[in-house]
Protein backbone atom coordinates (compact mmCIF):
# COMPACT_ATOMS: atom_id res chain seq x y z
CA UNK A 1 0.00 0.00 0.00
CA UNK A 2 1.15 3.94 -0.42
CA UNK A 3 -0.31 7.49 -0.49
CA UNK A 4 -1.95 8.27 -3.92
CA UNK A 5 -2.94 11.77 -2.96
CA UNK A 6 -1.68 13.08 -5.88
CA UNK A 7 -1.58 11.66 -9.63
CA UNK A 8 -0.13 13.73 -12.24
CA UNK A 9 -1.31 13.72 -15.48
CA UNK A 10 1.86 13.74 -18.04
CA UNK A 11 0.88 13.72 -21.84
CA UNK A 12 2.49 10.99 -23.79
CA UNK A 13 3.65 12.47 -26.45
CA UNK A 14 5.91 15.36 -24.66
CA UNK A 15 9.73 14.20 -24.51
CA UNK A 16 10.66 16.64 -21.98
CA UNK A 17 7.61 16.65 -19.69
CA UNK A 18 7.99 12.55 -19.26
CA UNK A 19 11.71 12.97 -18.55
CA UNK A 20 10.67 15.46 -15.36
CA UNK A 21 7.48 13.91 -14.56
CA UNK A 22 8.70 12.77 -11.07
CA UNK A 23 10.67 15.51 -9.94
CA UNK A 24 7.87 17.47 -8.49
CA UNK A 25 7.33 14.33 -5.92
CA UNK A 26 4.13 13.28 -7.15
CA UNK A 27 2.96 10.17 -5.25
CA UNK A 28 1.93 9.22 -8.65
CA UNK A 29 2.95 10.09 -12.40
CA UNK A 30 0.48 9.36 -14.74
CA UNK A 31 1.42 9.04 -18.49
CA UNK A 32 -1.68 9.74 -21.11
CA UNK A 33 -2.12 7.94 -23.92
CA UNK A 34 -5.89 9.00 -24.66
CA UNK A 35 -7.34 12.57 -24.67
CA UNK A 36 -4.26 14.38 -25.06
CA UNK A 37 -3.32 12.85 -27.61
CA UNK A 38 -4.09 13.17 -31.31
CA UNK A 39 -5.59 9.91 -33.35
CA UNK A 40 -2.19 10.46 -35.76
CA UNK A 41 -0.13 10.19 -32.84
CA UNK A 42 -1.07 7.82 -30.61
CA UNK A 43 1.80 5.60 -32.12
CA UNK A 44 4.27 7.99 -31.14
CA UNK A 45 3.23 8.40 -27.69
CA UNK A 46 3.17 5.17 -27.20
CA UNK A 47 6.72 4.49 -28.34
CA UNK A 48 8.01 7.36 -26.27
CA UNK A 49 6.26 6.07 -22.75
CA UNK A 50 7.50 2.72 -23.73
CA UNK A 51 10.80 4.65 -23.66
CA UNK A 52 10.29 6.60 -20.45
CA UNK A 53 9.00 3.10 -18.82
CA UNK A 54 11.96 1.24 -20.01
CA UNK A 55 15.32 3.67 -18.95
CA UNK A 56 13.82 6.62 -16.97
CA UNK A 57 14.59 6.31 -13.03
CA UNK A 58 11.67 7.67 -11.79
CA UNK A 59 13.54 7.61 -7.85
CA UNK A 60 10.19 5.36 -6.59
CA UNK A 61 7.41 7.23 -8.03
CA UNK A 62 4.68 4.93 -8.96
CA UNK A 63 4.17 4.94 -13.03
CA UNK A 64 0.52 4.90 -14.26
CA UNK A 65 -0.14 4.98 -17.86
CA UNK A 66 -4.11 5.54 -18.85
CA UNK A 67 -4.11 3.63 -22.03
CA UNK A 68 -7.45 4.24 -24.94
CA UNK A 69 -10.11 1.94 -24.46
CA UNK A 70 -10.32 -1.18 -25.72
CA UNK A 71 -12.91 0.03 -28.35
CA UNK A 72 -10.93 2.25 -29.81
CA UNK A 73 -7.66 0.65 -32.66
CA UNK A 74 -5.10 1.65 -30.05
CA UNK A 75 -6.17 -0.12 -26.69
CA UNK A 76 -4.62 -3.59 -27.12
CA UNK A 77 -0.95 -2.13 -28.06
CA UNK A 78 -1.23 0.36 -25.89
CA UNK A 79 -1.41 -2.44 -23.16
CA UNK A 80 1.39 -4.61 -24.34
CA UNK A 81 3.47 -1.34 -24.86
CA UNK A 82 3.08 -0.59 -21.40
CA UNK A 83 3.56 -3.93 -19.89
CA UNK A 84 5.87 -5.06 -21.78
CA UNK A 85 8.11 -1.48 -20.63
CA UNK A 86 6.91 -2.36 -17.32
CA UNK A 87 4.35 0.14 -15.78
CA UNK A 88 3.11 -0.50 -12.21
CA UNK A 89 -0.59 0.20 -13.09
CA UNK A 90 -2.80 0.79 -16.30
CA UNK A 91 -5.62 3.63 -15.55
CA UNK A 92 -8.71 2.26 -18.10
CA UNK A 93 -10.57 5.25 -18.85
CA UNK A 94 -14.34 5.35 -19.31
CA UNK A 95 -15.14 2.47 -17.41
CA UNK A 96 -19.20 1.55 -17.90
CA UNK A 97 -19.77 -1.88 -16.30
CA UNK A 98 -17.32 -4.54 -14.53
CA UNK A 99 -16.99 -6.53 -18.73
CA UNK A 100 -14.62 -3.55 -19.45
CA UNK A 101 -12.46 -3.94 -16.61
CA UNK A 102 -12.60 -8.20 -17.44
CA UNK A 103 -11.96 -7.28 -20.57
CA UNK A 104 -8.52 -5.37 -19.81
CA UNK A 105 -7.83 -7.69 -17.17
CA UNK A 106 -7.53 -10.20 -19.74
CA UNK A 107 -5.17 -8.33 -22.61
CA UNK A 108 -2.74 -7.26 -19.25
CA UNK A 109 -2.95 -11.46 -18.14
CA UNK A 110 -2.11 -11.81 -21.95
CA UNK A 111 0.46 -8.87 -22.12
CA UNK A 112 2.05 -10.36 -19.00
CA UNK A 113 2.34 -14.13 -20.54
CA UNK A 114 4.10 -12.62 -23.41
CA UNK A 115 6.60 -10.38 -21.77
CA UNK A 116 7.64 -12.76 -18.49
CA UNK A 117 6.09 -10.87 -16.18
CA UNK A 118 4.21 -12.56 -13.05
CA UNK A 119 0.77 -12.72 -13.00
CA UNK A 120 -0.99 -9.81 -11.51
CA UNK A 121 2.15 -7.47 -10.97
CA UNK A 122 -0.11 -4.89 -13.30
CA UNK A 123 -2.37 -3.57 -11.13
CA UNK A 124 -5.61 -1.35 -12.39
CA UNK A 125 -7.55 1.98 -12.06
CA UNK A 126 -10.74 2.64 -13.63
CA UNK A 127 -11.92 5.89 -13.95
CA UNK A 128 -15.47 6.14 -14.49
CA UNK A 129 -16.53 8.96 -16.56
CA UNK A 130 -20.39 8.20 -16.99
CA UNK A 131 -24.04 8.13 -15.41
CA UNK A 132 -23.78 4.12 -16.67
CA UNK A 133 -20.60 3.82 -14.44
CA UNK A 134 -21.26 5.76 -11.67
CA UNK A 135 -24.71 2.94 -11.33
CA UNK A 136 -22.56 0.31 -11.95
CA UNK A 137 -19.60 1.39 -9.37
CA UNK A 138 -20.49 -1.22 -6.96
CA UNK A 139 -19.92 -4.00 -9.46
CA UNK A 140 -16.70 -2.59 -11.55
CA UNK A 141 -14.90 -2.00 -7.86
CA UNK A 142 -15.06 -5.41 -7.28
CA UNK A 143 -14.66 -6.69 -10.61
CA UNK A 144 -10.83 -7.37 -10.54
CA UNK A 145 -7.92 -8.29 -7.57
CA UNK A 146 -5.74 -5.96 -9.50
CA UNK A 147 -7.58 -3.18 -9.18
CA UNK A 148 -6.08 -0.56 -6.55
CA UNK A 149 -8.25 2.24 -7.07
CA UNK A 150 -11.62 3.71 -8.91
CA UNK A 151 -11.64 7.30 -9.99
CA UNK A 152 -14.22 9.71 -11.31
CA UNK A 153 -13.92 11.82 -14.62
CA UNK A 154 -15.85 14.93 -14.13
CA UNK A 155 -15.67 16.25 -17.64
CA UNK A 156 -17.10 13.63 -19.66
CA UNK A 157 -19.22 12.92 -16.62
CA UNK A 158 -21.31 16.21 -16.41
CA UNK A 159 -21.65 16.47 -20.47
CA UNK A 160 -23.09 12.85 -20.08
CA UNK A 161 -25.74 14.60 -17.20
CA UNK A 162 -26.52 17.14 -19.30
CA UNK A 163 -25.10 19.82 -17.05
CA UNK A 164 -21.81 21.38 -16.18
CA UNK A 165 -19.11 22.13 -13.57
CA UNK A 166 -20.12 24.64 -11.07
CA UNK A 167 -17.61 26.14 -8.18
CA UNK A 168 -19.36 24.21 -5.37
CA UNK A 169 -19.50 20.69 -7.57
CA UNK A 170 -23.22 19.97 -6.51
CA UNK A 171 -23.86 18.36 -9.69
CA UNK A 172 -21.08 15.57 -8.79
CA UNK A 173 -21.58 15.22 -5.37
CA UNK A 174 -23.84 12.27 -5.57
CA UNK A 175 -21.54 10.61 -8.03
CA UNK A 176 -18.73 11.13 -5.88
CA UNK A 177 -20.39 9.76 -2.94
CA UNK A 178 -21.14 6.96 -4.55
CA UNK A 179 -17.90 6.52 -5.76
CA UNK A 180 -16.16 6.59 -2.53
CA UNK A 181 -18.44 4.63 -0.64
CA UNK A 182 -17.64 1.71 -3.23
CA UNK A 183 -14.49 2.00 -3.05
CA UNK A 184 -14.23 2.20 0.53
CA UNK A 185 -16.83 -1.40 0.41
CA UNK A 186 -14.16 -2.80 -1.74
CA UNK A 187 -11.02 -1.77 0.17
CA UNK A 188 -9.46 0.11 -2.98
CA UNK A 189 -8.79 3.63 -3.32
CA UNK A 190 -10.75 6.44 -4.58
CA UNK A 191 -9.60 9.71 -6.92
CA UNK A 192 -10.99 12.38 -7.51
CA UNK A 193 -10.95 14.49 -10.96
CA UNK A 194 -8.53 16.98 -12.34
CA UNK A 195 -9.48 20.19 -11.75
CA UNK A 196 -8.66 22.30 -15.40
CA UNK A 197 -8.24 26.25 -13.98
CA UNK A 198 -4.46 26.23 -13.35
CA UNK A 199 -4.65 30.06 -12.11
CA UNK A 200 -7.43 29.49 -9.90
CA UNK A 201 -5.80 28.06 -6.53
CA UNK A 202 -9.01 28.81 -4.51
CA UNK A 203 -11.46 27.16 -6.12
CA UNK A 204 -8.47 24.49 -6.25
CA UNK A 205 -7.81 23.86 -3.13
CA UNK A 206 -11.81 23.92 -2.21
CA UNK A 207 -12.27 21.14 -4.10
CA UNK A 208 -9.25 19.21 -2.65
CA UNK A 209 -10.83 20.41 0.86
CA UNK A 210 -13.79 18.73 -0.42
CA UNK A 211 -12.81 15.90 -2.03
CA UNK A 212 -10.63 15.00 1.23
CA UNK A 213 -13.54 15.62 3.32
CA UNK A 214 -15.90 12.84 1.36
CA UNK A 215 -12.93 10.25 1.79
CA UNK A 216 -11.11 10.46 -1.20
CA UNK A 217 -7.33 9.41 -0.96
CA UNK A 218 -6.34 11.52 -3.66
CA UNK A 219 -6.95 13.74 -6.67
CA UNK A 220 -5.75 13.45 -10.70
CA UNK A 221 -3.44 17.05 -10.95
CA UNK A 222 -2.62 18.27 -14.12
CA UNK A 223 0.13 21.20 -13.03
CA UNK A 224 2.79 20.36 -10.84
CA UNK A 225 2.07 23.37 -8.77
CA UNK A 226 -0.89 21.64 -7.80
CA UNK A 227 0.92 19.06 -5.88
CA UNK A 228 1.93 20.81 -3.05
CA UNK A 229 -1.69 22.27 -2.49
CA UNK A 230 -2.90 18.89 -2.21
CA UNK A 231 -0.33 17.53 -0.49
CA UNK A 232 -0.56 20.35 2.34
CA UNK A 233 -4.40 19.95 2.64
CA UNK A 234 -4.19 16.11 3.10
CA UNK A 235 -1.31 16.64 5.46
CA UNK A 236 -2.18 16.37 9.19
CA UNK A 237 -2.20 18.93 11.74
CA UNK A 238 0.81 18.77 14.81
CA UNK A 239 -2.04 18.21 17.27
CA UNK A 240 -3.89 15.18 15.09
CA UNK A 241 0.00 13.84 14.62
CA UNK A 242 0.61 13.53 18.60
CA UNK A 243 -2.81 12.33 19.12
CA UNK A 244 -2.53 9.59 16.57
CA UNK A 245 0.97 8.67 18.11
CA UNK A 246 -0.30 8.43 21.46
CA UNK A 247 -3.43 6.21 20.24
CA UNK A 248 -0.56 3.69 18.67
CA UNK A 249 1.60 3.94 21.64
CA UNK A 250 -1.59 2.88 23.48
CA UNK A 251 -2.74 0.15 21.25
CA UNK A 252 0.75 -1.37 21.25
CA UNK A 253 0.90 -1.25 25.09
CA UNK A 254 -2.54 -3.04 25.42
CA UNK A 255 -1.22 -5.98 22.93
CA UNK A 256 2.16 -5.85 25.15
CA UNK A 257 -0.10 -6.93 27.77
CA UNK A 258 -2.35 -9.34 25.85
CA UNK A 259 -5.01 -6.95 26.68
CA UNK A 260 -8.10 -6.58 24.25
CA UNK A 261 -8.58 -3.36 26.09
CA UNK A 262 -7.01 0.02 24.40
CA UNK A 263 -7.17 2.88 26.77
CA UNK A 264 -6.61 6.57 26.06
CA UNK A 265 -6.28 9.51 29.30
CA UNK A 266 -8.97 7.53 31.19
CA UNK A 267 -10.89 6.62 27.69
CA UNK A 268 -11.81 3.17 26.17
CA UNK A 269 -10.08 3.69 22.25
CA UNK A 270 -11.91 1.70 19.24
CA UNK A 271 -10.40 -0.20 16.81
CA UNK A 272 -12.08 2.78 13.94
CA UNK A 273 -9.84 5.06 16.22
CA UNK A 274 -7.18 3.31 15.94
CA UNK A 275 -7.55 3.03 12.22
CA UNK A 276 -7.54 6.30 11.66
CA UNK A 277 -4.38 7.13 13.55
CA UNK A 278 -2.65 4.91 11.73
CA UNK A 279 -3.71 6.71 8.62
CA UNK A 280 -2.78 10.09 10.28
CA UNK A 281 0.60 8.98 10.78
CA UNK A 282 1.00 7.31 6.79
CA UNK A 283 -0.67 10.51 5.53
CA UNK A 284 2.22 12.11 7.89
CA UNK A 285 4.83 9.94 6.53
CA UNK A 286 5.75 8.55 9.73
CA UNK A 287 4.57 4.88 8.79
CA UNK A 288 3.84 2.94 5.69
CA UNK A 289 0.12 3.29 4.40
CA UNK B 1 10.37 -5.13 -40.48
CA UNK B 2 10.35 -3.89 -43.95
CA UNK B 3 10.50 0.30 -44.61
CA UNK B 4 8.03 0.19 -47.53
CA UNK B 5 7.69 3.81 -47.79
CA UNK B 6 8.47 6.88 -46.54
CA UNK B 7 7.58 7.75 -43.16
CA UNK B 8 8.81 10.17 -40.38
CA UNK B 9 7.96 11.11 -36.40
CA UNK B 10 8.99 13.98 -34.26
CA UNK B 11 9.11 17.13 -33.59
CA UNK B 12 11.96 20.03 -33.84
CA UNK B 13 11.21 21.15 -30.33
CA UNK B 14 13.59 21.47 -27.90
CA UNK B 15 14.82 17.92 -26.19
CA UNK B 16 12.80 16.01 -29.51
CA UNK B 17 14.65 15.01 -32.38
CA UNK B 18 12.58 14.84 -35.85
CA UNK B 19 13.32 11.27 -38.07
CA UNK B 20 12.44 10.39 -41.41
CA UNK B 21 13.45 7.11 -42.83
CA UNK B 22 12.99 5.78 -46.45
CA UNK B 23 13.52 2.69 -47.85
CA UNK B 24 16.85 1.52 -48.64
CA UNK B 25 15.84 -2.22 -50.62
CA UNK B 26 18.98 -4.22 -50.61
CA UNK B 27 21.45 -1.58 -49.43
CA UNK B 28 21.73 -2.07 -45.90
CA UNK B 29 21.60 0.90 -44.16
CA UNK B 30 22.51 4.74 -44.59
CA UNK B 31 22.35 6.77 -41.50
CA UNK B 32 22.35 11.13 -41.44
CA UNK B 33 22.60 12.85 -38.45
CA UNK B 34 22.06 16.75 -37.93
CA UNK B 35 21.81 18.79 -35.29
CA UNK B 36 23.58 20.22 -32.33
CA UNK B 37 25.23 17.46 -30.66
CA UNK B 38 26.18 15.75 -33.41
CA UNK B 39 29.47 16.85 -33.18
CA UNK B 40 30.04 15.88 -29.64
CA UNK B 41 27.95 12.64 -29.53
CA UNK B 42 27.55 11.74 -33.07
CA UNK B 43 28.91 8.10 -32.42
CA UNK B 44 26.64 7.84 -29.36
CA UNK B 45 23.83 8.72 -31.10
CA UNK B 46 24.71 6.30 -34.19
CA UNK B 47 25.67 3.41 -31.91
CA UNK B 48 21.57 4.20 -30.17
CA UNK B 49 20.52 4.33 -33.70
CA UNK B 50 22.15 1.13 -34.83
CA UNK B 51 21.13 -0.95 -31.78
CA UNK B 52 17.03 -0.01 -32.39
CA UNK B 53 17.64 -0.82 -36.03
CA UNK B 54 18.52 -4.06 -35.30
CA UNK B 55 16.32 -4.44 -32.13
CA UNK B 56 13.28 -3.49 -34.57
CA UNK B 57 15.08 -6.35 -37.58
CA UNK B 58 15.40 -3.19 -39.91
CA UNK B 59 18.01 -4.13 -42.44
CA UNK B 60 17.70 -1.89 -45.48
CA UNK B 61 16.76 1.64 -44.31
CA UNK B 62 17.98 5.01 -45.25
CA UNK B 63 17.75 7.37 -41.99
CA UNK B 64 17.81 11.06 -41.50
CA UNK B 65 17.77 12.55 -37.63
CA UNK B 66 17.53 15.91 -36.85
CA UNK B 67 18.21 16.27 -32.89
CA UNK B 68 17.41 18.92 -31.01
CA UNK B 69 19.26 17.89 -27.53
CA UNK B 70 17.17 14.58 -28.01
CA UNK B 71 17.74 11.82 -25.04
CA UNK B 72 18.72 8.58 -25.96
CA UNK B 73 15.02 7.03 -25.39
CA UNK B 74 13.72 9.52 -27.29
CA UNK B 75 15.52 9.02 -30.48
CA UNK B 76 14.63 5.45 -29.89
CA UNK B 77 10.97 6.11 -29.48
CA UNK B 78 11.20 8.62 -32.46
CA UNK B 79 12.82 6.09 -34.76
CA UNK B 80 10.53 3.06 -33.83
CA UNK B 81 7.57 5.34 -34.57
CA UNK B 82 8.94 6.03 -38.09
CA UNK B 83 9.97 2.53 -38.84
CA UNK B 84 6.41 1.12 -37.73
CA UNK B 85 4.74 3.76 -39.57
CA UNK B 86 7.04 3.39 -42.99
CA UNK B 87 6.23 -0.51 -42.24
CA UNK B 88 2.73 0.28 -42.51
CA UNK B 89 2.09 -0.41 -38.92
CA UNK B 90 0.96 -3.88 -37.48
CA UNK B 91 2.00 -5.08 -33.83
CA UNK B 92 5.56 -3.58 -33.26
CA UNK B 93 8.26 -6.15 -31.58
CA UNK B 94 7.81 -4.61 -27.88
CA UNK B 95 9.92 -7.40 -26.95
CA UNK B 96 13.09 -7.48 -28.68
CA UNK B 97 13.27 -3.50 -28.41
CA UNK B 98 15.44 -1.67 -26.34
Amino acid sequence: MKLRRSMLYVPGNAPAMLRDAHIYSPDSVMFDLEDSVSPREKDAARHLVFQALKHYDYAGVERIVRINGLDTPYGLEDIAAVVCGGVDAVRLPKTDGPEDILAVEQAVAAAERRFGRPTGSVKLIAAIESARGILAVRDIAVASPRLIAIAIGAEDFVTDMHTSRSPDGVELLTARSMLVMAARAAGIMAIDTVFSSVDDEEGFQREVRLAKQLGFDGKSVIHPSQIAMVHAIYAPTTEEVAKARRVIAAAADAEAKGSGVIALDGKMIDKPIVERAMRVLALAGEVDA
Amino acid sequence: MNIEHDASSGTQESGDARVMVRPNAGKGLSLELLGPSTARYGEEIRTVVLATLESLGVSDASVLIEEKGALDATIRARLSAACGRAADGGSMPWETMR
